[in-house]
């Protein structure tokens, strides 16, 4: 039970910063996602907390002990790459003892690690049958077995359910998070797939480009990005962005979009708190975009309906407004591409970007 | 009706004993994209091969543009093909790649400019002509190869998964595009694929596959509402539809579905199912249907939260009755509230019943 603190941690090939000036906390006991797409530095920053790459500049902290110095195998944890396949001829014992039989551990101690690990997945019943006769799921569960039998302060998991076909991967991610949640180790997990991200983590933290760019929780993340890039990358579709500028009238605030404008005269001090800026950028989900026939209380500007992409119990409706192609998720509702359709949203789903520095404003 | 372009009469392709392609048969219209939709496998890439001229068929007809095309080779079919790896040449800028297939067929020069230029400009990449394939994104390296496919009209476009290789947010914003561009065009394609999500936006039909075989073809709204398989159900079904091993008893003159862990009364649907009697049946709800009651109402049916996948707008419930495990979908509010223990409910309408035999579907 350790938390990990990175400090300015920095990782530099030739002229490249794979990561810079990292500051970051895992807490004791909690999942943390590094998510980011790829070569933003987080299997960098993955590698450098497991020993296999020595940092640039900067510390590493585990539990108190500044680890920078330490071998790989002195920091006591414990490294997962993909989930592979097993050797299918092996029993399932032997299989999850694999880790402790590398450390030559004692065979009593190895006998009562691996028939505790078993228990704990609930796969007890099939330890001395060889792999191949198990199910897809009772594999799955021998990889976690071979993770955990060792009883490491932190797991670092690099991306372990890419080979998986969706259908296990959907049911490993939900042991691998109850797992975790029951064994309360600190986990720090990479991985490029923000499904994975937000649906595994306590917290995640984006990366981009080699810098951290927000750490909250997935819900922080969804609702309030920090900036543009944030906002972007998580949700998909992404955010709907719409250009504006920012307008006194009559001592109110309005945001002038071209295609509507939008009173914001609430937000006023933030604003002229956070920035002098009159340039911005609109943001709003696709699933916070309200669609209707006829002209409503929160309708801004109607839009013609483009291409529709059915999804099932519901639909992306592209909408073309201006300049602008929008995307709107809605629950599936009767149109047509080619008809006109009012769109809206509730002033609390707004998100406003400074178009210069790129921050969230509102 | 517009004239049809490909038509496919039983075509059978075999690789030694396995039947790759079985006895298809399907017609494409002039101007329909047509999704071949199923897992890797099930014959998409050969049934789109055959047509291309790229494999020989054992069996059946292929005809394109009314004209049997058995014995035509490749090159006299006039089809193009998009590929998933995009294939363009290295040391050729953008614009000399989609020029390529003009170049190769003589076409004039100020032509050639005229067509690079506008097929461009639809696929939004005349900013990037003079640029190398290697300093493009894959989105962009991909909008070049579709470029180079539709530059010259050829009278059908064969397209096999050209977005599997891209990240999945592009390949969200990449469907949307190519269904316009398709539109706009009013091209003639085939279109393969193992996402749903794709071919229904991407498809004017879809035909789902498995296994060599077409097992249904139809628009995404009648697959969805009546699949008349199994393996369409569960195929055009994401995140996956529920399916549940039952049998329909008669108990005191009302017919009752009973899956081992919970019973559901059928009564009402009396006139259809009690001919399936006694027999042994497989209960399909897809997730959306599934509707999670924080108190139990008249024929709810208790059931344990297993784990919640927080995906929006839609959260993913995932339920446990005894030993059959469920998932549901739940907007925001309903997620936030639920707690380990709830009830779940579906609605006569939205049931789906199959034979397991057979796999058909039976109501």
């Amino acid at each position: 039970m350790v938390s990990v603190r990175l400090e300015k941690l920095t990782k530099t090939f030739g002229k490249t910063i794979a990561v810079n000036e990292l500051d970051l906390t895992i807490k004791d006991g909690e999942f943390l996602c590094l998510l980011g797409p790829s070569g933003c530095g987080k299997t960098t920053t993955l590698r450098m907390i497991a020993g296999l790459e020595t940092p640039t500049k900067g510390e590493i902290y585990i539990g108190d002990v500044l680890v920078n110095d330490l071998p790989s195998k002195d920091r006591d944890v414990a490294m997962v790459f993909q989930f592979y396949a097993i050797y299918p001829e092996m029993k399932v014992f032997d299989q999850i003892a694999f880790p402790l039989k590398m450390l030559k551990k004692p065979k009593e101690e190895i006998d009562k690690a691996v028939k505790e690990v078993a228990e704990l997945l609930g796969i007890t019943d099939v330890l001395n049958f060889p792999v191949e006769r198990l199910t897809m799921e009772q594999k799955q569960k021998i990889e976690l077995g071979r993770a955990i039998v060792t009883q490491p302060k932190v797991y670092l998991f690099d991306e372990p359910l890419t080979n998986l076909d969706t259908k296990v991967r959907a049911r490993t991610r939900i042991e691998l998070k109850k797992l975790q949640q029951r064994l309360k180790t600190t986990t720090i997990y990479v991985t490029h797939d923000q499904l994975e991200a937000l649906t595994l983590a306590d917290r995640i933290a984006v990366m981009h480009l080699g810098r951290l760019q927000q750490c909250d929780t997935p819900d922080m993340l969804y609702r309030y990005p920090k900036n543009f890039f944030v906002a972007g990358f998580i949700g998909s579709p992404p955010m709907d962005f719409i250009d504006c500028t920012l307008v006194e009238k009559d001592g109110r605030f309005v945001l002038d979009a071209g295609i509507f404008s939008y009173d914001v005269t609430e937000f006023k001090e933030d604003i002229e708190k956070l920035t002098n800026s009159r340039e911005f950028v609109i943001g709003v989900r696709p699933e916070f975009l309200t669609l209707s026939l006829t002209k409503t209380a929160n309708s801004l500007a109607e839009a013609y309906v483009d291409i529709i992409e059915p999804l099932g119990a519901r639909m992306i409706v592209n909408l073309k407004v201006g300049n602008y192609t929008l995307k709107a998720n809605v629950r599936k509702m009767p149109l047509t591409s080619g008809e006109k359709v009012w769109f809206g949203f509730d002033k609390d789903k707004l998100r406003l970007f400074d178009k210069k520095t790129e921050h969230c404003i509102i | 009706m517009a004239t049809v372009k490909v038509s496919l009469e039983n075509v059978t392709k075999k690789f030694g004993d396995i039947t790759a392609v079985n006895r298809i048969s399907l017609d494409v219209k002039e101007g329909e994209f047509l999704c071949l939709l199923g897992p890797s496998g099930a014959g998409k890439t050969t049934t789109l091969r055959l047509i291309a001229g790229t494999e020989t068929h054992d069996e059946g007809n292929i005809y394109i543009d009314g004209v049997l095309v058995n014995d035509l080779p490749p090159k006299d079919r006039d089809v193009a093909m998009v590929f998933q790896t995009y294939a363009l040449y290295p040391n050729k800028t953008v614009f000399e790649n989609i020029a390529f297939p003009l170049k190769v067929r003589g076409t004039p020069r100020d032509e050639v400019e005229k067509k690079v230029l506008e097929v461009a400009k639809t696929l939004g990449i005349e900013k990037l002509l003079d640029r190398l394939p290697a300093l493009l994104s894959g989105g962009e390296r991909q909008r070049v190869a579709i470029a180079r496919a539709i530059v010259r009209r050829p009278k059908v476009y064969l397209m096999d998964e050209p977005l599997t290789n891209l990240d999945a947010k592009l390949r969200v914003l990449m469907r949307s595009e190519i269904k316009r561009m398709q539109q706009q065009l009013q091209i003639t394609g085939i279109y393969a694929t193992p996402d749903l999500f794709e071919a229904m936006s991407i498809g004017d039909r879809i035909a789902v596959m498995s296994k060599g075989s077409v097992l249904q073809c139809d628009n995404a709204e009648s697959l969805y509402n009546k699949p008349k398989h199994i393996i369409v159900a569960e195929t055009m079904c994401s995140p996956r539809i529920n399916l549940i091993n039952c049998t329909l008893n008669e108990k005191n003159g009302k017919i009752m579905l009973d899956a081992g862990d919970f019973v559901y009364d059928m009564t009402e649907l009396k006139d259809v199912v009690s001919k399936f009697l006694d027999k042994d049946v497989v209960l399909g709800v897809r997730p959306e249907h599934v509707n999670i009651l924080d108190k139990k109402v008249k024929e709810a049916i208790p059931a344990e939260v297993i784990g919640i996948d927080h995906i929006r707008p839609e959260n993913v419930v995932y339920l446990k009755v005894g030993g059959t495990e469920l998932i549901s979908l739940a907007d925001e509010v309903t997620a936030s509230r639920i707690k380990d223990k709830v009830y779940f409910t579906f609605a006569n309408k939205h049931i789906i019943l199959f034979d397991r035999k057979t796999g058909n579907c039976i109501l």
